[in-house]
């Protein structure tokens, strides 16, 4: 069933290190006491200006395939297409920040307060993560409450741009949601509007149907390889 | 010349307010504006720049450091107009068209302005005619394309184009950066040179242009 959630972004853990890593540095890099400043006032505006919105809605596999098929342009094979028919429960999802943090990032650059305008940038991006984690969390805690998934079953997420599902997946995603409710849009590259938003699909089921090799024709182009540090979050099969 | 010393190391070490009141020192003293800018600033910017490159330091103490730059930079730049200062050039950047990503345009102009280069920033979702109408109507030397996705990445071939068809490929050259592309892509293209970083844009800049790079390496 479609809905809203709301996410505090008290509730968030914005991953420090990942910030950090975000900007080149390594767990060797001693951090001065100015960035990490920089990175405390930084976090004080995201949590201030950051308004984590989500719609979601569960879908059949025949749903979701037509809405995952978008206008063609998909890699085939590709790991959604893969994976999908194994889920126990498909969840349709885009999440926002809202524009506010949008405009906040826009506003530092512009006025040249640069190093705050772009650590508030990597922390947005950050934050973004956080909310989908938590979005996912409270997703499976659901899914079990309603008995449509098990102690040892596992959800990750899958977005269009990403595993050989093309960007322009993004519309007819984001119309099944019709997220314009929440305030997402899309541009002509299918670009998502406010920036600082996600979309995609939560794949809930055994664990087991996350695993896959990464040979896929469109891998070789990954810049990310992100898929694999997600599978190894789940543990052994 | 002192002062040029201690502005210089404000600059490294992105001390803003002492960036602001060293810059007034130097004018004070009534050194010469481009003095100022090249022994201080630009040189500051330069230790900045390598330090970036060789991993010494991180985005996050190289924005300091442009924080502080502009700081010197609002007292000097009065000074300017006034001692008639060219610049290294001029840059026009910008994101492609269909694409509001701007982060890593908006670093690229940080550290060409830091290195001396006057840059013209047309902000994101730039249509390609406007890159070339831009250039030339600012007898820019540059034009710097920004892309994020791989579904606004043809944007930069239609300005390689236009400028081809223009009779301009040559006389203004092109830059590419971003996620999505490389070097295959800016051969692909016909684009004058790939940067794969902020980093490295100066060098690149100053490359195409036949200038020296020993100063901003």
């Amino acid at each position: 069933m479609r809905r809203i959630e709301h996410i505090s972004t008290d509730a968030l853990i914005v991953n420090r290190d990942a910030v950090f890593r975000g900007q080149g540095m390594t767990e060797k890099t001693r951090i001065t006491k100015t960035v990490e400043l920089l990175f405390e006032k930084a976090l004080a505006i995201f949590r201030d200006a950051a308004s984590p919105t989500a719609v979601i809605d569960e879908v059949s596999i025949e749903q979701f395939m037509r809405i995952y098929r978008g206008d063609g342009a998909n890699d085939v094979p590709s790991v959604v297409e893969l994976i999908a028919p194994r889920a126990r429960v498909l969840m349709l999802f885009a999440l926002t920040l809202g524009s506010t943090i949008t405009d906040e990032i826009k506003r530092l650059f512009n006025e040249k307060e640069v190093a705050l305008g772009y650590m508030l940038d990597v922390v947005a991006s950050e934050g973004t993560e956080a909310a989908a984690e938590e979005l996912t969390r409270r997703c499976l805690e659901h899914c079990k409450r309603e008995g449509k998934l098990f102690e040892g079953d596992a959800v990750l997420r899958y977005s269009p741009g990403y595993c050989g599902w093309h960007v322009s997946g993004q519309k007819k995603l984001l119309a099944a949601l019709n997220a314009s409710e929440i305030g997402i849009a899309h541009n002509e590259s299918f670009l998502m509007n406010p920036e600082k938003s996600i979309s995609g699909v939560m794949i809930s089921g055994e664990k087991k149907i996350h695993f896959f090799k990464n040979n896929f024709a469109f891998c070789e182009a990954c810049t990310h390889k992100s898929c694999r540090a997600r599978i190894q979050s789940l543990g052994k099969k | 010349m002192q002062i040029l010393e201690v502005l210089k190391q404000s600059i490294i070490e992105g001390n803003e307010e002492h960036a602001a009141r060293y810059a007034g020192d130097a004018i004070a003293e009534r050194i010469d504006a481009k003095i100022i800018l090249d022994d201080a600033l630009i040189a500051g910017m330069n230790v900045v720049g390598e330090k970036f490159r060789t991993h010494e330091i991180f985005l996050p103490d190289v924005l300091l450091s442009a924080k502080a730059m502009y700081a010197a930079l609002a007292k000097v730049r009065p000074l300017f107009l006034k001692e008639k200062i060219p610049s290294l050039g001029k840059v026009v950047i910008g994101t492609v068209q269909g694409d509001l990503h701007d982060i890593g345009k908006n670093l690229v102009g940080i550290m060409l302005e830091g290195a001396g280069f006057e840059v013209i920033d047309l902000g994101t979702d730039v249509a390609p005619e406007r890159f070339v109408d831009e250039a030339v109507a600012r007898d820019a030397e540059v034009i710097g394309l920004s892309a994020l996705l791989t579904t606004t990445m043809p944007g930069m071939g239609k300005v390689v184009k236009i400028l081809k068809e223009r009779g301009l490929s040559g006389k203004i050259k092109v830059i590419i950066g971003g996620a999505p592309v490389n070097d295959e892509f800016c051969r692909e293209i016909g684009a004058d040179a790939y940067c794969f970083d902020a980093a490295n844009s100066v060098a690149t800049v100053k490359k195409l242009l036949g200038q020296s790079t020993s100063r901003a390496e």
